[in-house]
């Protein structure tokens, strides 16, 4: 008997290892986001060529009003770089908490600032060999951040309470893990920054097969 | 002037609170094509200034009242024609080019030209057009928007006792400091950011920019002698800056300028067999520029020679540092010292004009990326008897759209 309940209790374990949670994975139709917001006859001057924005992908993420979430990426840390005149990664995704920072990879001067109501910041002018300061994002929101000297130049970067997001593949295609099982909010802002969002469940030890669009 | 300040604030207040309305705005005025090869945008600024000065006030403002309100409404069109072309129009309706030189409202045209660039890369384009001088630094910072403070230097907006519209007698000149009530027959060295009408060719390297032009009227010249339609070519005025960025953090320039800035009505004042065109301003000007972290400097000095009627040459040296540094996010302080010093009157000992300073301080705070506060405070004295005002007040709002 004690050994049947040994082996049964480490089965449990196993079992609720390997099933533990679910996950949420699918589609997003992407959009189009806007041109970039420059002033009337803006015409950088640099000089190397302006090289192209990277794809910009959709935020998925699951929520549920009033939950307290596991603050398992609160320390996570992002570098978002100024690379060809454009930020790399131009979109990005953090859990309150976790912090970024901004090295200039160009041979010009760049001034990262944010206006957004989430992180004020401006870093001032800074060089390739400077030292970026880490900017920490303690509140949820959109953050939209800007080059002050180069204006067409931007990034998007969402402040989550939860855990539980993902960025899209150049197809809008996501999965989320780690989820526990019950009623959720499936949400995707788009490269729009427009947020489509649907009603999911997630079981434990399944995944959830979910599209987005608008 | 009250019902004008509270219906404009009364206009102003939902649009402050709208920022997503403004973003779309922006969007909405913008029509490009999908390879964005060409484009057209209608942009904006909506300024509400408000200045208190002391009399005679301080620079370009022309009132008798205690407090002054300046609506101004600037309305920009881009035309982007492939790579290779651009048109520029900047229109304005306010109580004047200068706050009250039109106190009852105007709206002017005060920018428009076509641009063409040559090769792919920037080292060779030209320009025609009504636009801004290339002489010195400051004209990319003239707009409300980009400017640290509300006025210009004082190398381009202090009122120098020059009179543009007559030959006077010799015995006049030193003595009109004194009237400063006739201040609208003055000109300052530089006229804000000088709009006259003519062609520029103009270009940069990694480390080197030039920029030539030739237009109808010199840099002193008051905005109404800035139209080439309407005035002719009679004044015309040489120009150029040749600039050097050693380093990121650098920048440095040196300017010319040489034309006659007498304006035609003139002339039946002039000394006999002399023509209003015979007396020329020119002006020479360096400037440098630094940047790093929060902080933004920027110094010049020109000297500027007039060739007065009944008198010879006089010459003025002005100049200003000026910085900028960010406290934070989103505000910024910056100072100003503006310092002026005369020469003699020719065959003479005696200065022209009297040596003077002007410190101009700064507090800026954006709202959003579309709308920003400013106050400012300036403080001017001259040598000897003083009879102009040594304060001014001004605060300003800016919409950007």
């Amino acid at each position: 008997m004690p050994r049947f309940t040994l082996v049964t209790f480490f089965s449990l374990i196993l079992c609720r290892l390997v099933m533990a949670d679910g996950a949420v994975s699918g589609v997003v139709a992407l959009d189009v986001q806007r041109p970039p917001s420059v002033q009337p006859g803006y015409k950088p001057q640099t000089v190397k060529p302006i090289q192209g924005e990277d794809d910009t992908p959709a935020i998925v993420w699951v929520e549920k009003a009033g939950m307290t979430y596991p603050k398992t990426r609160a320390k996570e840390h992002v570098k978002i770089e100024q690379e060809g005149y454009q930020f790399r990664p131009p979109v990005v995704v953090l859990q309150t908490g976790a912090s970024a920072t901004f090295p200039n990879m160009d041979e010009e001067f760049h001034n990262v600032f944010s206006y957004s109501k989430p992180r004020r910041f401006d870093l001032g002018r800074f060089r390739k060999d400077e030292k970026s300061p880490s900017v920490v994002f303690e509140k949820p929101g959109l953050v939209k951040i800007y080059c002050e000297i180069h204006q067409h130049m931007r990034c998007r970067l969402l402040v989550l309470d939860t855990p539980w997001f993902a960025l899209t593949d150049a197809q809008g295609r996501f999965k989320i893990s780690g989820i526990p099982a019950g009623e959720y909010q499936l949400k995707a802002m788009l490269p729009s920054e427009k947020i489509v969002q649907s009603t999911i469940t997630i079981s434990d030890g399944k995944t959830t097969a979910a599209q987005l669009a608008r | 002037m009250k019902h004008l300040l509270f219906i404009s604030l009364l206009l102003l207040a939902p649009i402050l609170k709208g920022q997503e309305f403004l973003e779309s705005l922006d969007e909405a005025l913008t029509v490009s094509s999908a390879d964005g090869e060409w484009r057209a945008d209608v942009s904006g600024l909506i300024d509400l200034e408000l200045y208190a000065a002391e009399m005679q006030p301080l620079g370009l403002l022309e009132t008798d009242d205690e407090l002054f309100f300046n609506p101004r409404l600037t309305l920009m069109l881009d035309l982007q024609m492939t790579e290779h072309w651009r048109a520029h129009m900047q229109m304005r309706t306010d109580r004047g080019f200068d706050p009250g030189f039109a106190p009852d409202g105007q709206t002017r045209l005060d920018e428009y030209f076509v641009e063409w660039k040559a090769l792919e890369s920037d080292l060779i384009n030209m320009r025609a057009g009504k636009f801004a001088t290339a002489f010195g630094a400051w004209t990319p910072r003239r707009l409300s928007w980009d400017n640290p403070f509300i006025t210009a230097p004082a190398a381009y907006s202090d009122m120098l006792p020059v009179v543009d519209n007559a030959a006077r007698p010799l015995a006049g000149l030193a003595g009109r400091r004194n009237n400063p009530e006739i201040r609208n027959t003055w000109v300052p060295i530089i006229w804000g950011p000088s709009y006259a009408t003519g062609a520029s060719i103009f270009g940069r390297t990694e480390h080197l920019d030039y920029a030539l032009e030739v237009k109808n009227a010199a840099l002193s010249s008051r905005p109404g002698a800035w139209d080439g339609v309407q005035n002719g070519w009679d004044s015309t005025t040489y120009s150029g800056r040749f600039g050097w960025r050693p380093a990121a953090e650098w920048n440095f320039g040196t300017s010319f300028s040489h034309g006659p800035y007498l304006l035609e009505e003139s002339q039946p004042t002039m000394p006999a067999g002399r023509s209003y065109r015979d007396y020329d301003q020119t002006t020479f000007g360096v400037d440098a520029g630094y940047a790093h972290g929060p902080w933004q400097i920027w110094a010049e000095l020109m000297t500027s020679r007039f060739e007065v009627p009944n008198v010879g040459g006089v010459r003025v040296t002005s100049g200003f540092i000026e910085a900028k540094r960010k406290l934070g996010a989103a505000t910024w302080l910056a100072a100003r010292w503006n310092q002026s010093w005369f020469g003699d009157i020719p065959g003479t000992s005696r200065e022209w004009d009297r040596d003077g300073w002007r410190f101009d301080l700064a507090l800026g705070h954006r709202l959003t990326r579309q709308i920003q506060a400013k106050l400012q405070y300036s403080i001017a004295e001259r040598t000897g008897h003083d009879q102009e005002g040594d304060h001014l007040f001004a605060g300003q709002i800016t919409v950007r759209f």
